[in-house]
């Protein structure tokens, strides 16, 4: 008999299953409020995160359904150089049936109406792009039923026709030509996001770059090649021949799949979607904080209940078993409401895609994000949950926890790490917020607890005061879960429109004087004196003519630098990696211009001096440049300068700020090194006035028909209103992120409140009268919520100040409407709950505590 | 007389419709006299309670404590009544878990305006057999000791009188004895009137007079 009641199993499985599902849906219908609490919090805590994940699925099923049409071919090879035969042979080689047309795009300058603009000028063979259409305003397509473009014919962006005043039929010079608007583009599948509103593009024939002599000595022209293949469906299934085919390739040249091309369309909203991504993590961690005091409060109501279940024979792991399925049954709930709702936030997003993707985004259905959704939405409140029920049911049946119940504690913190990292795709940034997140905790709690220590040991006069600043110490559970929550909160609420603030500072410049009107480029060598006479001239502010020689990196130290574009990068990788296989521009001066100050070496030992051009130059790197590729002072390089090989030694590694407009070099060789070198130039027109501008523009096109200049202030607008864009969504997200952490501090106050219920029946008894009641609730918690406010809007501009100070080398600004409207904001609606719930709470009726003797 | 109930009646409205919870009780307890009142679950103890404490008003009659007529008195002066001249004992004690001893003990003091509380809180808490124990919180103290700091700060205020609700329902006997017979010493020393409601005839006996609660109305006991 002994041996059967060891053995006994406690009923069939199923039926101990079927039993353990019926008392956690009884657990559900019987502590509705925790129910119902728990939900909401799972609900929100994942709102963001599901919001996020399900946009990213869009855009992504939605490149991935028109990545051919992105790329226009199968495959295509790019550089800054002009391809060669071999190169393209080379791809032949791999895939035998293939198709090559030529296409290539370069910027240009246009006039027309006294009014003149920078243009990207694009150009293929007939017949291409292989997919994708352009859809002109007459309704004609190309490729399709659009007449081929003659030599003096060209389409135009509809930017063009407005901002000149074209119309179709109207002639247009182009450099040295002119040509006629044959029709505008209304759609554009290959429209380049990046560059498309400061250089508009202009579709035409390559016969038509040939007749205006478009490409001269150091245009910046973009190369490519594209192929069609008629027996293969998709190439990224070739993987192995797609890589052997990259390796076969000097850096210099770009290997694009529909796959690749797809990333690289993506990649700026990929960026926006991580950056939300992580906001959205901040509200899921401060559900997570109101998850964990809900159930260990819940916990603590239900030891009475695991005790009598173990006494009358309910085995410990089956007691076990009942919590986790009441709480998954809960997080399912949570978890689906969540991706029923975070559906509403698709339209917003989906609007800001637009200043992102060239593409409108079509409603498809991904069945990832709903995986992703759903296994964090059931695994995070279960880790966080595991140990504490563990706990409770091991002291209720007055059992030890075994090793592995000790420190399942830590399951939920390496969770949040791994999805820290899936949602950055980037170590650097998951450490960054990781690293902030603990901080913070290390720091704030710890400050605030010897704050309301030392306040204890001032021993207020008043009697509210002082019972209050000794409950918010001595319940120290509830206290630091209202100021976690309150804090993080306030600092992402405060720290985003803080850094779009710093960063518009820092693009806009202190004062607008200071910046240049208009950037030059592609100044042939023989058109620098012509130029500065101009300027003389017309009394124009020409400032920073700075040489510009193409090369391309090829060792350092002796050592071949190149590096393979691998799938599964982190974005610190793939930056690296696509930054590394560029050509580059070398540039020579004498010495430091204004935006540029020395971090780490010497000063150029003055002009080069070895005749015979054996010795290495002195070069001068910039900082970030350096430590991407790995450069140190006394570092040998050897680039690449039309075939002839040139050597330069590191001397100093300098900061550049780049928002000053200036022409800049990662590159910059001692003067005498490189004067001989075929180049082009770069320079800068200072301040000038609106109003003149534009003729300015004319003017100078008409004399230099060929030289380039960008609108800077144009630039600068486009890039705030993207900033603004990307503010603005960091803003929607970080508004849910507060009213997560609102929702938590409802919920603790509520609990608290209640908990406390024959405390404040007692303290009314005992001859406290309602007012001062009220009085204490409100100090307490309004007292606890302004502090933790408080607290994030300093550490929010702690971290702004830090990170403008570390990744923009710039200014700090600070901007004293932002943490006071944000302050003031949190407290006051946090006041608002409390002001709820504490009204209700303090009405509680002193004879509950009679109730106990009847 | 410290106590007088005049024909307190006391009802409340329910789904079922009205309950007449008290029916024109009526009594007195006179100064340092102790009175029980015994009584089954539902026979309105705990309503008298909340109405002798001020924490509930009577529908009807009147309640006079001091000769002061309830009736004339707001909420503040009810509050005050309570800080000042009734003593609160309660069978869970009932005390703030986030205060030690003496900071229960002294609250109590606090409330009146006493200067004085802490030392006086200390010397009480001598008084009822916890001179080391003062620092500690209630999740630290045994049952009895929990109840000896409640009579503590219940005597703390020098009250007129002390309402005590079944005070040792929540003791083991031999504790309840004790912690019972400490409650009737500090009364008598400190000459304060007391109330006690009990389903223990143990404790009743202890008292000068029993009354008896039945169905809302009190049937006066003889007087010992």
């Amino acid at each position: 008999m002994l041996k059967n009641l060891n053995n006994a199993k406690w009923q069939s499985s199923s039926g101990s299953i079927s039993l353990i599902l019926q008392l956690a849906l009884k657990e559900i219908r019987n502590h509705r409020r925790f129910s119902f609490f728990f939900v909401i919090s799972v609900f929100f805590g994942l709102l963001g995160l599901t919001g996020i994940e399900t946009f990213k699925g869009l855009v992504e099923s939605n490149l991935q359904s028109r990545s051919k049409e992105l790329l226009g071919a199968d495959l295509e090879i790019s550089s800054r150089f002009p391809i060669k035969k071999e190169q393209v042979d080379q791809v032949q080689n791999y895939f035998p049936k293939s198709t090559p047309k030529t296409s290539l795009s370069l910027f240009s300058m246009t006039s027309f109406n006294n009014l003149s603009r920078l243009i990207q000028i694009r150009a293929q063979d007939d017949g291409y792009p292989f997919y994708g259409v352009l859809v002109l305003g007459s309704g004609a397509k190309y490729p399709g039923d659009a007449d081929r473009l003659k030599e003096d014919e060209v389409w135009i962006y509809p930017e063009i026709a407005n901002q000149l005043g074209v119309k179709i039929g109207d002639i247009m010079p182009i450099g040295n030509s002119e040509y006629k608007v044959k029709d505008i583009v209304e759609q554009d599948v290959q429209q380049s996001m990046q560059t498309g509103a400061i250089a508009p593009r202009v579709y035409m024939s390559m016969e038509g770059i040939d007749r205006g002599k478009l490409i001269q000595f150091g245009s910046t022209v973009s190369y490519k090649v594209g192929f069609k293949f008629s027996d293969v469906q998709v190439v990224d299934d070739y993987e192995d021949k797609i890589d052997q085919l990259k390796k076969s390739y000097d850096p210099t040249v770009r290997v694009s799949t529909p796959t690749s091309e797809e990333d690289q369309v993506g990649r700026t909203l990929a960026y926006l979607g991580d950056f939300l991504g992580l906001v959205s993590l901040v509200a899921m961690f401060l559900a997570s904080v109101g998850i964990i005091y809900l159930y260990q409060a819940h916990l603590r109501y239900k030891a009475y209940d695991f005790t009598v279940l173990h006494a009358i024979g309910m085995p410990r792991f089956s007691i076990f078993k009942f919590s986790l399925i009441h709480l998954i049954i809960l997080s399912v709930v949570g978890t689906l409401l969540s991706l029923l709702f975070g559906l509403v936030l698709i339209p917003p997003l989906k609007s800001l895609s637009a200043s992102f993707l060239p593409i409108a985004l079509e409603d498809t259905v991904s069945i990832k994000p709903f995986f992703i959704v759903a296994f964090v939405g059931i695994l995070s409140p279960l880790l966080l949950a595991f140990p504490l029920a563990k706990k409770a049911i091991a002291t209720a049946t007055k059992s030890k926890l075994s090793l592995s119940d000790k420190i399942s504690w830590i399951g939920w913190p390496i969770f949040f790490c791994i999805l820290s990292f899936y949602v950055a795709q980037s170590y650097i940034v998951s450490g960054a917020f990781l690293g902030a997140i603990i901080l913070f905790l290390l720091i704030v709690l710890p400050i605030l607890r010897l704050t309301l220590k030392f306040l204890e040991g001032l021993t207020p006069k008043n009697i509210m005061l002082r019972h209050t600043i000794l409950r918010c110490s001595r319940s120290w559970a509830s206290t630091s879960a209202i100021i976690l929550s309150i804090f993080y909160c306030s600092l992402v609420f405060n720290l985003i429109p803080q850094l779009r603030v710093n960063l518009e500072n820092e693009i806009s410049v202190d004062d607008s004087r200071e910046r240049p009107s208009l950037f030059l480029f592609d100044i042939q060598e023989d058109q620098v004196e012509g130029l500065r006479k101009f300027s003389k001239e017309n009394n124009l502010p020409l400032k920073n003519m700075s040489p510009m020689v193409r090369a391309r990196l090829v060792s350092i130290n002796d050592d071949n630098y190149e590096v393979e574009l691998d799938k599964g990068l982190t974005r610190e990788e793939e930056q690296n990696a696509r930054f590394r296989n560029r050509g580059m521009n070398l540039s020579y001066a004498k010495g430091l211009n204004p935006s540029e100050k020395m971090l780490e070496g010497e000063e150029f030992s003055g002009q080069y001096s070895d005749p015979d051009f054996l010795k290495p130059a002195e070069i001068s790197i910039e900082t970030r440049f350096a430590a991407r590729i790995g450069i140190k002072i006394g570092d040998l390089l050897e680039f690449d300068v039309l075939g002839m090989p040139i050597k330069g030694i590191v001397k100093n590694i300098r900061s550049v700020r780049w928002t000053s407009f200036m022409p800049n070099f990662f590159i910059t060789f001692q003067e005498g090194f490189l004067n001989d070198a075929p180049k082009t130039f770069l320079a800068t027109f200072g301040h000038l006035e609106d109003k003149d501008k534009d003729q300015i523009q004319t003017d100078l096109y008409k004399s230099f028909p060929n030289v380039s200049a960008v609108d800077v202030g144009r630039v600068v607008e486009r890039i705030v209103v993207v900033l603004g864009t990307m503010s603005k969504a960091l803003l929607l997200m970080s508004m849910l992120t507060v009213v997560v952490g609102l929702l938590v501090i409802g919920f603790i106050i509520n609990h608290q409140l209640l908990v406390r219920q024959k405390d404040i029946a007692l303290e009314k008894m005992l001859g406290i009268s309602k007012k001062d009641l009220l009085f204490k609730v409100r100090l307490e918690f309004l007292g606890i919520i302004f502090s933790a406010a408080a607290c994030g809007v300093l550490c929010s501009l702690a971290m702004s100040y830090a990170l403008s100070f570390f990744l923009f080398d710039g200014l700090w600004a600070f901007d004293i409407q932002l943490p006071v409207i944000s302050l003031f904001a949190i407290t006051a609606v946090g006041a608002i709950t409390v002001e709820l719930i504490a009204r209700k709470s303090v009405n509680t009726q002193a004879a509950v505590l009679f109730r106990d003797s009847d | 007389m410290i106590f007088e109930v005049n024909k307190v009646a006391k009802g409340f409205d329910t789904p079922k419709g009205r309950l007449e919870v008290l029916k024109e009780i009526t009594f007195s307890v006179a100064k340092a006299e102790s009175v029980a009142i015994v009584g089954r679950s539902g026979s309105g103890k705990s309503t008298l309670l909340s109405l002798l404490c001020g924490l509930e008003r009577a529908d009807s009659g009147q309640l006079k404590f001091d000769n002061i007529d309830y009736s004339t008195l707001s909420e503040d002066g009810l509050t005050s009544l309570r800080a000042t001249k009734i003593g609160m004992i309660f069978q869970q004690f009932h005390l703030l878990s986030h205060l030690k001893a003496w900071e229960n003990v002294a609250l109590a003091l606090e409330l009146k305006g006493d200067k004085e509380a802490k030392d006086k809180a200390f010397n009480i808490l001598k008084e009822v057999g916890l001179s080391n124990r003062e620092n500690h919180f209630p999740n630290q103290l045994s049952g009895g000791e929990q109840q000896r700091v409640a009579i503590a700060r219940s005597i703390a205020i020098n009250p007129k009188l002390i309402l005590a609700d079944e005070p040792s329902g929540s003791l083991d006997e031999s504790t309840g004895d004790e912690i019972m017979n400490l409650m009737f010493d500090l009364v008598e020393k400190h000459e304060t009137s007391l109330l006690v409601v009990t389903h223990s005839d143990r404790l009743a006996k202890k008292c000068s007079r029993i009354l008896t609660m039945q169905n809302g109305s009190l049937v006066q006991g003889a007087s010992l």
